[in-house]
């Protein structure tokens, strides 16, 4: 059956329309594999105020969305001080699931003012952010982290 | 086109796995597995693969720029390189002249400077979708202290980013790269 009426396994193929050929599977095999060891595991934006901390938006590898099992919980601690924290164990859509390990980070600040931040990776899947003004003062501001 | 691809395009982020052929029973037919892996994909391998570009497709930068601003000599800035999901430039150009398909930028004091994007774009087999900037980040480039800012509404097409120096006070002639999502 393999190849008759192309049903998987599929039966590389060089027809273009019809099929996929085993340069073009290559190819595609090899340049996902490149984009997902630079991805952002997530990217999320929030402000921090005295009133708590507000998570507008965040994209991950496992979802679009702010509220759901896997959004990370932003807490903050102090003035301009937020813990980021992703849950240990993520799964995929076929409930594979693997442990996160968060490799590196990087904040910018939102706003048209100067200011500096600070980030730690707390734990493999915690990171904290902590915003100042551009004396050096700690400050809310709203922030863009990056995760991967 | 005698097909129109699944889902919407890669920007939307609104693609899942099933829109590249995923599904959570995905199975070989009758059962047979791969006979020769040099020249059959089976169903374990698409099951990777759609999951794997759903999850990079979700949290991929929309454009990465790499910008100078030209305080000195009032100038729109000079976009040295933008790498789109939906092009790559290969020249540097003036930001009040961009090239078809490219953001514009402009310069609006020193060091600070907008970036403005279309609200429509089409993927490689031209289906179009709507664009609205989600996140943004930028880094200040060159050797000396300094910091900066991104200001957008979100949904919205302009981005406008501020360099300062370390006192905190902009930043002529600042070269930065940022990213939109």
């Amino acid at each position: 059956m393999l190849g008759g009426f192309a049903p998987l396994p599929l039966r590389l193929s060089p027809v273009a329309r019809t099929g996929w050929s085993a340069s073009a599977h290559a190819r595609a095999a090899a340049d996902l594999v490149a984009a997902k060891r630079t991805a952002p595991l997530a990217v999320l934006t929030y402000t921090s105020s005295g009133g708590g901390v507000t998570l507008h938006n965040c994209w991950s590898m496992v979802e679009i969305g702010t509220v759901s099992a896997y959004a990370p919980t932003l807490t903050r601690s102090a003035t301009g001080v937020v813990l980021v924290t992703f849950p240990v164990q993520v799964a995929d859509e076929y409930d594979i699931s693997g442990t996160l390990c968060i490799r590196g980070a990087r904040a910018t600040l939102n706003g048209t003012t100067a200011g500096l931040r600070a980030i730690e990776i707390v734990s493999p899947n915690s990171v904290r952010v902590r915003t100042f003004d551009s004396s050096g003062v700690a400050a809310d501001r709203k922030v863009t982290l990056k995760v991967f | 086109m005698t097909i129109t691809p699944n889902g919407a395009p890669s920007w939307t982020r609104a693609a899942g796995f099933a829109d590249y052929g995923g599904d959570a029973n995905k199975a070989n037919y009758q059962g047979q597995g791969v006979v020769n892996p040099k020249t059959d994909v089976g169903a374990e391998a698409v099951a990777r693969l759609t999951s794997d570009l759903a999850a990079v497709v979700r949290t991929a930068p929309f454009a990465t720029l790499h910008i100078k601003c030209n305080d000195s000599s009032p100038a729109a800035p000079t976009v040295y390189a933008v790498l789109m999901q939906t092009g790559v430039t290969t020249v540097d150009y003036p930001g009040d002249a961009p090239p078809t398909g490219f953001p514009a930028c402009a310069r609006v004091s020193a060091g600070k400077i907008t970036i403005t994007f279309s609200s429509s774009y089409q993927d490689a087999y031209g289906v179009a979708a709507a664009y609205g900037i989600t996140h943004a980040t930028a880094a200040l480039n060159g050797t000396s202290a300094g910091s900066e800012a991104v200001s957008f509404t979100e949904g919205g097409l302009v981005l406008t980013v501020s360099f300062f120096n370390a006192a905190g006070s902009a930043l002529s002639d600042a070269e930065g790269t940022i990213e939109v999502w």
